[in-house]
C-alpha cells in the first residue's frame, strides 16, 4: 500500500487539474479492446476458441486494472500483454483457416489430376474403337476383294486406304499410351521439384507465390554494405540457395529488381539500386541461372514497402526483389 | 465497493511489486531469448510483419538489460515479460505466412493443370 500512495497522490493531483483526463484509459487498453474485437470478428471465433478466451481474460485484467488505477503503469502493461495476446489469437485463427483452405486446395487439386488421367484414358479407348473399325472395314474389304477375284481397282485403293489408316492409328495409340503418360509423370515432377524449390527459400528470404509469379525477397542489409553494391560474403549463401532453386525454373522470365530507401538523392538511389541488382544478377549468371531469362532494373527509392520515416521502414525498403514470371 | 478496491490494490501491487519474489529478470530474461530464437527458427526474420514484433522483442530485451544494471528490477521484468510476448506474436505470424505460401503454392499448381487441361482438350 505505500508504494501505491504515491501514485494515487499523482492521480488526485492531476484529478483536480483535468478531471477526466483521469478517467481516460491509456492508448494500450484502447489499442487491446480493439486488437480483441477484431479477433472476435476474425477466425479466432471459429477455430481458436481457446485463444480467445485467453485473450479476453488478458483483456480483463488490463480492465481490472484501468477501473482501480486508471493510467498507472499497471494497467498499461496488463493492456500491453492483452492486445498482443488477442493478435496472436487472430494470426492463429488466420493459420488455422489457411491450413483448411490448404487441404481443401489439395483435394482440388488431386480431383483435377484424376480427371485429366481419366480424359486421357477415354481419348485412348476412343482411339481404340477407331482402330477397331477401320481393322473391321478393312477385313470387309478383303472380302469383297476376295469375291472380285482381287481384279477390282477401286476396291484395291480402298484397302491401301484402310491399310495406311489402320497404321496411322496403331501409331498415334501407341504414342498415346506411352508418351502421354510419361510426359505427365515427368512434368508433375519436374513441377512439385521447382516449386518446392522456391517454397524453400523462406528459409532465406520472403517468397511470395502469385498464381503466375513469384517474388522473392531479399533484405538489403545482409546483401550489401552501406552505399555499397558489392556483394556481401554473407549474402553468398543465400544467393547460392536461390541460384539453386532458379535453374529448376522452366519457361520463366526472372527480373531482377534493387530497391532503396529514401535517403540521399534519388539519383544516386537509383544508380545504387540498378548496381546492386546486377551484383546479383552477375552472381546467379555464374552459378548457372542462364543470362537470357534474367534481367537487372534499378527502381530506386520509388517503390517502398514500408513507412521511411522510421529505421525499420527503411530496413525493409532496402531490398532486392527477384521476380519470378510464367512464359518466355 | 471494499471488495474492488481491495483487489485493485492486491492487482496493482502484484503487477509491480510482488511478482519480482517470484520470478526474477534473470529466469524472465531466459524466458523471453529462448522465444526470440524461436521466433527466429520459425522465420520471423523474412516477414515484415513478423519481424517487426521480433524488432520490438529484441529491442525490450536490450532496454531490459540496461533496467537490470541500473537495479531497476520492475522496469526490467516489465520489459522482459513484453519482449516475450512480442516473440510469440512473431511466431504465430511467420506460421501464418507460411501457411499461406503453401496454400498459394497449391493454388498456383492447380491453375497449371487447368492450362494444361485447356490446351490438351482444344489439340482434342
Amino acid at each position: 500500500m505505500k508504494a501505491v500512495s504515491p501514485l494515487v497522490w499523482t492521480i488526485v493531483g492531476a484529478g483536480t487539474v483535468l478531471a477526466c483526463s483521469v478517467t481516460q484509459p491509456s492508448a494500450e487498453l484502447v489499442d487491446a479492446r480493439q486488437a480483441y474485437l477484431r479477433a472476435m470478428e476474425s477466425p479466432a471465433a471459429q477455430h481458436e476458441q481457446d485463444e480467445l478466451l485467453a485473450a479476453k481474460q488478458a483483456l480483463q485484467k488490463a480492465e481490472e486494472a484501468y477501473e482501480g488505477d486508471p493510467g498507472s503503469r499497471s494497467e498499461k502493461h496488463l493492456a500491453y500483454l492483452a492486445e498482443r495476446r488477442a493478435q496472436m489469437a487472430e494470426q492463429r485463427g488466420l493459420t488455422t483457416a489457411a491450413e483448411q483452405d490448404q487441404m481443401k486446395t489439395k483435394a482440388e487439386y488431386d480431383a483435377l489430376e484424376k480427371q485429366m488421367r481419366k480424359q486421357t484414358e477415354q481419348r485412348l479407348e476412343k482411339s481404340r474403337e477407331a482402330l477397331g473399325r477401320t481393322t473391321s472395314a478393312l477385313a470387309a474389304v478383303q472380302a469383297q476383294l476376295g469375291q472380285a477375284g482381287g481384279k477390282n481397282a477401286e476396291l484395291e485403293e480402298k484397302k491401301r486406304q484402310l491399310l495406311a489408316e489402320k497404321e496411322n492409328l496403331e501409331k498415334s495409340l501407341a504414342v498415346k499410351g506411352t508418351e502421354l503418360e510419361a510426359e505427365r509423370e515427368a512434368r508433375i515432377k519436374a513441377e512439385k521439384t521447382a516449386a518446392a524449390a522456391l517454397a524453400s527459400l523462406d528459409k532465406f528470404a520472403q517468397v511470395k507465390a502469385d498464381d503466375d509469379e513469384t517474388i522473392i525477397t531479399l533484405n538489403g542489409s545482409v546483401l550489401f554494405e552501406t552505399g555499397k553494391s558489392k556483394l556481401l560474403p554473407a549474402a553468398e549463401e543465400r544467393l547460392r540457395a536461390v541460384a539453386r532453386a532458379l535453374k529448376q525454373q522452366k519457361n520463366r522470365t526472372i527480373q531482377i529488381a534493387g530497391h532503396t530507401d529514401s535517403r540521399g538523392a534519388t539519383q544516386m538511389n537509383e544508380k545504387l539500386s540498378l548496381d546492386r541488382a546486377k551484383s546479383v544478377r552477375e552472381f546467379l549468371v555464374s552459378h548457372g541461372v542462364k543470362p537470357g531469362m534474367i534481367e537487372a532494373v534499378g527502381r530506386g527509392e520509388a517503390q517502398p514497402v514500408a513507412e521511411n520515416g522510421t529505421a525499420e521502414g527503411r530496413a525493409n525498403n532496402r531490398r532486392v526483389e527477384i521476380i519470378v514470371r510464367k512464359g518466355t | 465497493m471494499h471488495r474492488l478496491w481491495s483487489a485493485t490494490c492486491l492487482l496493482a501491487s502484484c503487477g509491480l511489486f510482488s511478482c519480482a519474489a517470484t520470478v526474477n529478470p534473470a529466469q524472465q530474461s531466459a524466458q523471453s531469448q529462448a522465444a526470440v530464437r524461436g521466433a527466429v527458427e520459425a522465420g520471423a526474420e523474412h516477414n515484415p510483419q513478423a519481424a517487426l514484433h521480433l524488432k520490438m522483442a529484441r529491442d525490450q530485451i536490450q532496454q531490459a538489460e540496461q533496467f537490470i544494471a541500473a537495479e531497476e528490477n520492475e522496469a526490467a521484468l516489465t520489459a522482459l515479460q513484453r519482449a516475450e510476448i512480442d516473440a510469440e506474436l512473431a511466431v504465430s505470424i511467420a506460421r501464418k505466412v507460411r501457411v499461406e505460401q503453401d496454400a498459394a503454392l497449391m493454388r498456383s499448381k492447380i491453375a497449371e493443370l487447368r492450362t494444361e487441361a485447356t490446351v490438351e482438350g482444344a489439340v482434342q
